[in-house]
């Protein structure tokens, strides 16, 4: 007797374990609580057969034997159950499947919801409405009323589409939960749960200037390529342009259309337009995500370090010879112009040399650094090694954006032609333009790096703050004084290096500095044309970094850019 | 005594008329958007339900007033009569068979009266082949543990119909028919080991028909991964997934599933337990499971204390009958099964599943009248009390008129312990 006790009581207690663990197993390990309850079964029905005391077998017997395999399948039933409506309901309710194919599936439930949503629009930072939305017979309408002024492509990067079937991107994805209300308004939320109510998003102001990115887009014409304007005292993006762009419009199902099926469709073949081959990957957001090297406006990284470790650096003892072998196994390395020396004079200075963009001069800077100086300075900038870098960049989480990296190998940067290469802003380099235009503000506002950020304000539909963004830095990158010599060598490439036409476009008495750069991706195309700029000299309010893919010399098509982009930005203001 | 006869089990009763109501108005939830969609009528499948539910109301009513011996009589000739629906359903054309690719329907016309009603022989079968085996087994109660005379015949016969269900193909129906009949042999007294070689044997064999045939085969598949097969078999898992973890606790209220607007197949028939959790949540799928559960253990109950081995036998099989189906079924929405096509006793849509689980719980109901009122190790020689039925209000409710004779409320139980 004791024995079926002991028998009893293990199976009981292995049959509970079982069950405990598994039904804790997340919903993706379906298999294996399965396994783990169907184990339990007979550990169960053994149980409550050595419960019952035994007789001789009769047709009663029998029948309760039957009546106790059915019990026990009830139980799995009612645990089942448990499992699916009550601990994982809500992560059932908003898992997604993927099937084999790629295709995914989710539950219909939370996307009616937000087609219900009434979604927070959003302002520019003079109030200027970008998006908004309207009711129509229940279902909400994301709308762009800026359309009566500008095409809302060129703010389709920045504002992101959001759309029932393909999704959200750019703030709309970011900000989701407060554009839909789920945080920020959870009284509203409850009020709404108990009595009803049309759910109500909360607003967004954004640090955007319309007209400035309206300009900026325009300066760019169809060019692909990007612009960004950023606030260097406070990390506000002012500008954020990436060409080519998409129609936010195109992806939102407008449910006051006619025919829903026809609606459906546009939406689909937009969104099939977008991803087709040979589109220019329209829903790449350059300005952040575009990897590009930097060319020679990385110098200004190589002149800070010189700077900063003057001993090693020496700044002001530099030549700028028409060949430099770093590495007598490789080939030397040339300047884009020839006899150079005669411009920037021999013995040479920082400044000269950054304004007329010596590359032997800046190879042998970084050769003088070594790479762990190198490093250091980039690191400081937030470029960093492959090792140490993310995929996405953790300053900067409105956007999607790329990690920017010194070198893609390891141990890169101890060939000293690979060192000197990464030095005037080649060898493996990869760079967001909104990592230039970081780098360009940091030298603006005396060596500390602001956080960039595109919402200023967020507000209830009652005009409530919920929060507003304080400026904050990253960190100071640079000595003081090291940003205000930064300064003056970049007015020193306005006043008379390459480049110099990038102040054609300011009002008059306001100073320009800046930075040219054309960097060669693919051997024998057309190179990227960069520049970045800051302006006015003496207390910078704008930090610019321009570039244009395949667009040609950084010291003509990208001065003129930004020329023109600082211009507009004086005069939107 | 087995001649004295005493009222029926208006317990169970009442559980299955709370569930065909609640089924009605479930098939109506359920399916008026596919209703609507291909009918052009949101009611065309609660109505052919609700004739489903007359004829079931009628056929109860009948059933349990006819004495469960005089099936006994018959069991040859409603055997015949079964075989030969089984075997005409695959003959005659299949315009008037096949739906769904399954040859299981007999439809008397598309529109008009006749279209109202269908018949489906393999779920009359479900009803005959437990009376048949009932009565085969009852008769040979010394035999029934010998191989020659009692696993043999019987493998044969239970061989016989499940192929011919399997010819339509209609695999969930063939293996709840294997099953009834498992449950009757093994309560009529089957050697264990018997049954063991039997579940071996049908492994092996569902093995065999799951690789024979492709479908299943990838339905098994896609309920080991749902998501991975979802644009074929997976899809409905995902999807009564998806209805039962919407719902929640609470649900979201009648009417208020999403997941009958043409994202779940068959809402009103196989996966009308998942529109039940989405819309009466986890209080709605509890109270069916314990409905299916109450039947069971009246069932079980009755089995247990019937007058005679055949009645016993019969009990078995119309309980083992309507609860492992209603197992399957609901093991199937709840992707505890591999996905099959099995409709849910009194709940699901199907008029010949209904009316035919309403005729067996009138034959129940007929042997409860019969049953004796204790086991007999209840029974001693002190004098008792008899306790008052927790139940006993179900006495009073005006439905039942017993045997015709006028009774006292309130007196029942006493005044029927006197008289016997």
């Amino acid at each position: 007797m004791n024995v079926r006790v002991l028998l009893r009581t293990s199976a009981l207690l292995v049959a509970v374990g079982l069950i405990a663990v598994g039904i804790f197993q997340p919903i993706e390990a379906e298999g294996r609580w399965l396994l783990f309850l169907w184990a339990a079964a007979p550990l169960l029905g053994v149980a409550a057969w050595l419960t019952v005391p035994p007789t001789v077998p009769s047709l009663a017997r029998n029948v309760g034997n039957i009546g106790l395999v059915i019990l026990i399948g009830f139980a799995l039933l009612s645990l089942q159950l448990l499992r699916q409506q009550v601990l994982y309901a809500d992560t059932i309710y908003h898992h997604v499947a993927v099937a084999a194919d790629g295709s995914t599936t989710s539950n219909v439930r939370p996307v009616i919801n937000s087609q219900r949503i009434l979604r927070g629009r959003m302002f520019d930072r003079k109030g200027t409405l970008l998006a908004d939305r309207t009711s129509v017979q229940g279902f909400a309408h994301r709308t762009y009323p800026i359309a009566e002024r500008y095409d809302p492509a060129i703010f389709g990067h920045v504002l992101g589409f959001f759309s029932t079937r393909y999704g959200q991107s750019g703030l709309e994805s970011f900000y989701n939960t407060y554009l839909t209300g789920e945080r920020g308004n959870e009284l509203e939320r409850l009020r709404e749960r108990l009595v009803g109510g049309t759910p109500q998003g909360n607003d967004l102001t954004l640090t955007l200037n319309a007209d400035l990115q309206a300009a900026a887009s325009a300066a760019l014409g169809g060019r692909v390529g990007s612009v960004v304007v950023l606030d260097p005292r406070t990390g506000a993006i002012l500008a954020l342009v990436s060409q080519p762009s998409f129609d936010p419009r195109g992806l939102t199902f407008n449910p006051a259309a006619a025919s829903w099926e026809a609606e459906n469709l546009r939406v689909s073949q937009y969104w099939q337009q977008l991803i087709a081959d040979g589109s220019q990957q329209p829903l790449v957001n350059r300005a952040t995500q575009g990897l590009y090297p930097p060319g020679s406006t990385f110098k200004s990284l190589t002149a800070i370090a010189a700077l900063e470790y003057a001993a090693e650096g020496q700044p002001d003892t530099i030549t700028c010879p028409n060949t430099f072998l770093p590495q007598p196994d490789a080939p030397p390395i040339v300047n884009a112009v020839p006899n150079l020396a005669g411009l920037t004079g021999d013995p040479s200075d920082l400044e000269r040399v950054f304004a007329y963009s010596c590359n032997t001069a800046f190879a042998q800077y970084a050769l003088r650094l070594g790479p762990e100086r190198m490093s250091e300075i980039a690191r400081r900038f937030d470029i960093l090694p492959p090792q140490r870098g993310t995929t996405n960049y953790a300053g900067f989480r409105e956007l999607p954006t790329a990690q920017s990296l010194l070198y893609v190998e390891p141990g890169f940067l101890n060939m000293p032609r690979a060192l000197a290469d990464t030095g005037y802003g080649q060898g493996q380099l990869l760079v967001t333009p909104l990592h230039m235009a970081l780098l360009t503000a940091a030298i603006g506002n005396e060596g500390v790096m602001m956080q960039p950020y595109l919402v200023q304000r967020i507000t209830r539909p009652d005009g409530g703050q919920i929060t507003s963004h304080v400026p904050r830095p990253i960190r100071r990158t640079m000595d003081t004084n090291t940003a205000r010599i930064m300064v003056q060598h970049m007015g020193a490439v306005a006043a008379y290096g390459f480049g110099s036409s990038v102040d054609n476009f300011t009002p008059a008495g306001v100073t320009v500095g800046g930075k040219s750069g054309t960097a060669e991706h693919v051997p024998g195309a057309r190179p990227h044309a960069w520049f970045i700029a800051l302006a006015p000299l003496e207390a910078p309010r704008f930090a610019v970094a321009v570039m244009v893919e395949s667009g040609g010399e950084g010291s003509s098509v990208g001065a003129e850019l930004a020329g023109r982009v600082l211009g507009a930005a004086f005069a939107t203001e | 005594m087995a001649e004295r006869t005493h009222k029926p089990d208006y317990l169970l009763l009442a559980t299955v008329g709370s569930l065909v109501a609640f089924g009605l108005v479930m098939i109506y939830s359920s399916s008026f958007v596919e209703g609507y969609n291909l009918h052009n009528n949101q009611y065309y499948y609660l109505l052919r339900q609700m004739v489903g539910a007359a004829i079931g109301t009628v056929g109860l009513l009948v059933a349990q007033r006819i004495d469960y011996r005089m099936w006994r009589k018959y069991s040859i000739h409603l055997m015949a009569a079964c075989i030969g629906l089984l075997v005409l359903v695959l003959i005659l054309p299949a315009s008037i068979t096949e739906v769904n690719n399954s040859r299981s329907w007999i439809r008397l016309g598309e529109g008009g009266v006749f279209g109202l009603f269908s018949v489906q022989p393999a779920e009359i079968a479900k009803l005959i082949i437990i009376i048949y085996f009932a009565d085969w087994l009852s008769r040979r109660s010394e035999k029934v543990g010998n191989v020659t005379y009692g696993l043999i015949p019987f493998a044969v016969m239970m061989g016989l119909i499940f192929g011919l269900v399997m010819l339509q193909p209609d695999l969930g129906t063939g293996v709840v028919l294997v099953l009834i009949g498992g449950s009757i042999y093994f309560a009529a007294g089957a050697r264990v080991w018997h049954i063991l070689g039997a579940i071996g044997l049908a492994v092996a064999s569902f093995w065999f028909l799951i690789s024979v045939a492709g479908y299943r085969n990838a339905r098994i598949m896609a309920f080991q991964d749902p998501e991975k097969y979802y644009s074929t078999f997976g899809f409905q898992p995902t999807h009564a997934l998806y209805a039962l973890g919407s719902g929640g606790i609470f649900g979201q209220g009648l009417g208020q599933a999403r997941q009958k607007f043409q994202w779940l197949p068959q809402a009103h028939t196989d996966t009308i337990y998942a529109i039940i959790g989405e819309e009466l949540g986890l209080v709605g799928t509890v109270l069916v499971l314990i409905a299916f559960a109450i039947i069971a253990y009246r069932g079980y109950r009755i089995a247990g204390r019937a007058p005679n081995p055949f009645a016993s036998l019969v009990a078995v099989g119309i309980t083992s009958w309507i609860t492992l189906q209603a197992f399957i079924n609901l093991g199937v929405t709840t992707s505890l099964l591999p996905f099959t096509g099995l409709t849910l006793p009194f709940v699901s849509y199907g008029s010949t599943s209904l009316y035919m689980n309403m005729i067996a719980i009138g034959v129940l109901l007929n042997i409860s009248k019969h049953t004796s009122q204790h086991q007999p190790e209840e029974i001693t020689d002190a004098p008792r009390i008899r306790p008052r039925p927790k139940l006993a209000f179900l006495n009073n409710l005006a439905v039942w008129r017993g045997h015709g004779r006028a009774r006292l409320p309130g007196f029942g139980s006493g005044h029927r312990y006197r008289r016997r």
